[in-house]
């Protein structure tokens, strides 16, 4: 967040730096807490700001409420990446 | 005095819309041994812990990545905060950076800390000690989720005794676990009918060094390798108890739509791969050879299992015998209300397909892997394009669901089949697509990673995630571990990739594609919307309309004039026409017929008609 005459303006991360934050967590334990408690907070510590609706995605993240994200992503991937429909299929 | 007591573990990620077959089939034996066994379906547990819907999503996550391993790691080797960073950026990010967008790897971080707390309360709530044996059946990616309980087991309980088996176990890949985890006591590297069942009743007999073919023991700190495990008569196996699989997913809420499968095994080896193994399976570990449960026993046991647990049956057999088409398909008929998959070489014939859906086959996995005549031979699969177009042809008019993989990448191919399969594609859009296509993959098992330079493979190395996986293990070990390989070899893949993936993406895209065939007296109307936007109709009668007819499985030239007794002249006039307007296609001599007949009444209005009659 950067702040001009008293002014707040949100800087919104960019994709590419979303993947940095992300590594970064993956890689850092504790930076990993940090983003679950703070994310706004924790990203300066990296150099970058989130706006309100990305610190929102990660603060309010529940295993419950990202059930459904994930599982239509990966329907997805499962038609591009060519997934059996049960896991025993194989080739024949 | 008690029965002496096991129990079998079925960890994450064994799939939730299934029971487990092997141990299922174990604990009817020992019971009949008056031992007890219980089977704890761990997978369910954690199922329920994340969310079915979201388990099962995981679950469909492409093996090759290793990713429902990697999530289970560190519940095993501890954290490695550099190796899951790798994982992460080089293989998800790397492969499917979209996919495992930042807030999905965010999420999945989330869920992959709470496991080891999870691993711990799961190990702490069970009394181990009342068990004689810990059986884990470990197949496809369930085996950091076994060995991570496994471990907090034997921490809690040193003086249990842990048994894994499947296939994640079979031939070195077992021998090996009992030194690179010691805490595991006896590994079954084979089929475990007969070593699991003498294994119990040895540890009863108190024998803690028991010989079985099949059973590798630790003793001390030696570990002792026996022979092969015994294979036994398919018929003198019990029926699998899927109770506790049951009385277990009872507890656990459920999504809309979920549904579960039956399984029953009917034949172990492939009938196909025994006498020419695919070059790329790896499937049946060391052993292909094809043994089948007799026909009797098969309808038995179908109409057991499905009275008991339900009509939605999974057949595991690896393909479908031919001789099945004698007794045990027709057979299936009388049993009703059964909706069964099975998986199945592809090359059907019209009569074979009509079985089936009388039997109530509703899906079915066909091999049929290319279209491409010349790399189905590279891959010695045994069929050729004409057989698996009439697979999709002939199960989509009786309404059976093809699921089938397009695979590329083969060694030893020509890039010139692809562009063929492109101009291909097009004319075929009306059946099912593929899934994929997918890169081959070098299976451990396969006849490349068996003799890899007999197909130009300079080496095999394993895939790279498992280094990120099985990080606290050594190179050499892993290689002992792993099931999937990277091939350094003359891949031409690049050439084509990129245009055979938008064309099978057109495919998959366009499911209103339809191309159907209405008999009417002596003429056929065809209705073609294979082209988006557009409807062309046909109208043939007279010869032009029993040549078509007669292509409805592929014929030459030459049997065409046979059958209809005139010229080649008027035949192959009437052919051209037929491959000038699209609706039909020509591999090596053979003219296949591309539309599917349809029994319903032809209401279609016939807008623009080509006529072709004598």
């Amino acid at each position: 967040m950067i702040i001009i005459d008293e002014v707040e303006f949100d800087t919104m991360a960019s994709e590419k730096e979303m993947y940095e934050i992300i590594g970064r967590a993956v890689a850092d334990e504790k930076f990993r807490e940090a983003l679950i408690v703070d994310p706004k907070k924790a990203v300066v510590t990296l150099g970058y700001s989130l706006t309100e609706e990305q610190a929102r995605s990660l603060k309010e993240s529940e295993i419950g409420k990202i059930s459904e994200e994930l599982s239509s992503r990966i329907s997805k991937m499962g038609t591009v990446c060519g997934i059996a429909g049960v896991a025993l299929m194989g080739p024949c | 005095m008690s029965r002496f007591r096991v129990v079998f573990v079925y960890a994450p990620f064994g799939s939730s819309t299934y029971p487990a077959l092997g141990i299922s089939q174990f604990k009817t034996a020992l019971y009949n041994e008056n031992i007890e066994c219980d089977i704890l379906y761990f997978n369910l547990e954690f199922a329920k812990k994340i969310g079915i819907q979201l388990y099962e999503a995981l679950v469909k996550i492409p093996h090759h990545l290793l990713f429902c391993e990697w999530l289970f790691s560190s519940a095993l080797f501890g954290e490695n905060s550099s190796a899951d960073s790798d994982f992460v950026r080089e293989i998800l990010w790397g492969e499917y950076p979209d996919f495992f967008s930042p807030s999905v790897m965010y999420n999945i971080m989330r869920i992959r800390d709470m496991i080891p707390d999870f691993f711990d309360t799961y190990a702490d709530n069970v009394d181990w000690s009342q068990y004689g044996f810990i059986g884990f059946s470990s197949v496809f990616q369930q085996q950091c989720a076994s060995l991570a309980l496994a471990k907090r087991i034997k921490n809690r309980f040193p003086d249990t005794k842990i048994l894994f088996g499947g296939s994640n176990c079979f031939g070195s890949m077992g021998e090996n676990l009992p030194d690179l985890f010691p805490f595991i006591d006896f590994v079954c590297t084979g089929e475990g009918d007969i070593a699991v069942l003498a294994l119990a009743k040895a540890i009863v007999d108190g024998d803690i060094a028991p010989v079985i073919p099949g059973i590798v023991s630790r003793v001390e700190n030696s570990v002792l390798t026996h022979s092969a495990s015994l294979g036994c008569n398919l018929d003198s196996l019990q029926y699998p108890d899927y109770k506790d699989y049951f009385s277990q997913l009872n507890g656990i809420e459920k999504p809309e739509g979920f549904s579960y499968q039956v399984l029953v095994e009917t034949s172990r080896g492939c009938s196909w791969g025994e006498k020419s193994q695919c070059t790329f399976c790896g499937f049946n570990g060391n052993d292909l050879t094809f043994r089948s449960k007799s026909p009797d026993r098969i309808i038995e046991e179908v109409r057991y299992l499905s009275q008991m647990y339900g009509k939605n049956i999974s057949f595991t057999d690896n393909i479908l015998a031919k001789s099945y088409f004698n007794h045990v398909i027709p057979a299936l008929a009388s049993i009703p209300g059964l909706e069964i998959f099975l998986e199945l070489k592809g090359d059907l014939t019209r009569k074979q397909a009509s079985l089936l859906a009388a039997a109530g086959v509703k899906r079915v996995h066909a091999g049929i892997e290319s279209l491409s005549n010349s790399i189905l031979q590279l891959m010695r699969k045994g069929t050729n394009l004409v057989q698996s177009l009439q697979t999709l042809k002939w199960c989509k008019h009786y309404g059976v669901t093809v699921n089938w993989n397009l695979l590329y990448g083969f060694p030893g191919e020509d890039p010139v089949e692809y562009q063929k399969m492109l101009e291909l594609i097009p004319k075929i859009i009306h059946l099912t697509p593929p899934r994929g296509p997918n890169h081959l993959r070098f299976d451990r098992f396969s006849k490349y990673h068996r003799d890899p330079a007999a197909y130009g493979i300079i080496r095999l190395t394993p895939k790279n995630a498992y280094k990120y996986v099985y990080h606290s293990l050594s190179p050499h070990d892993i290689e002992t571990q792993c099931n999937i390989f990277d091939a350094d070899y003359n891949d031409q893949s690049e050439l084509y990739e990129k245009d055979l993936t938008n064309a099978v993406r057109e495919w998959q895209s366009y499911p209103e594609a339809d191309f159907n065939l209405f008999k009417s007296g002596n003429s056929i109307h065809l209705v073609d919307t294979r082209t988006r936007g557009e409807t062309r109709e046909y109208l043939y009668s007279g010869l032009a309309a029993q040549i078509y007819l007669c292509c409805d499985a592929a014929r030459s030239v030459e049997s065409l004039i046979n059958r209809f007794q005139v010229s080649s002249d008027e035949i192959t006039t009437i052919l051209e026409q037929f491959l000038s307007e699209r609706i039909i296609i020509k591999s090596g001599n053979n003219y296949l017929s591309l539309a599917i007949e349809m029994s319903e009444p032809d209401t279609h209005y016939i807008n623009s008609i080509t006529v072709r009659s004598e």
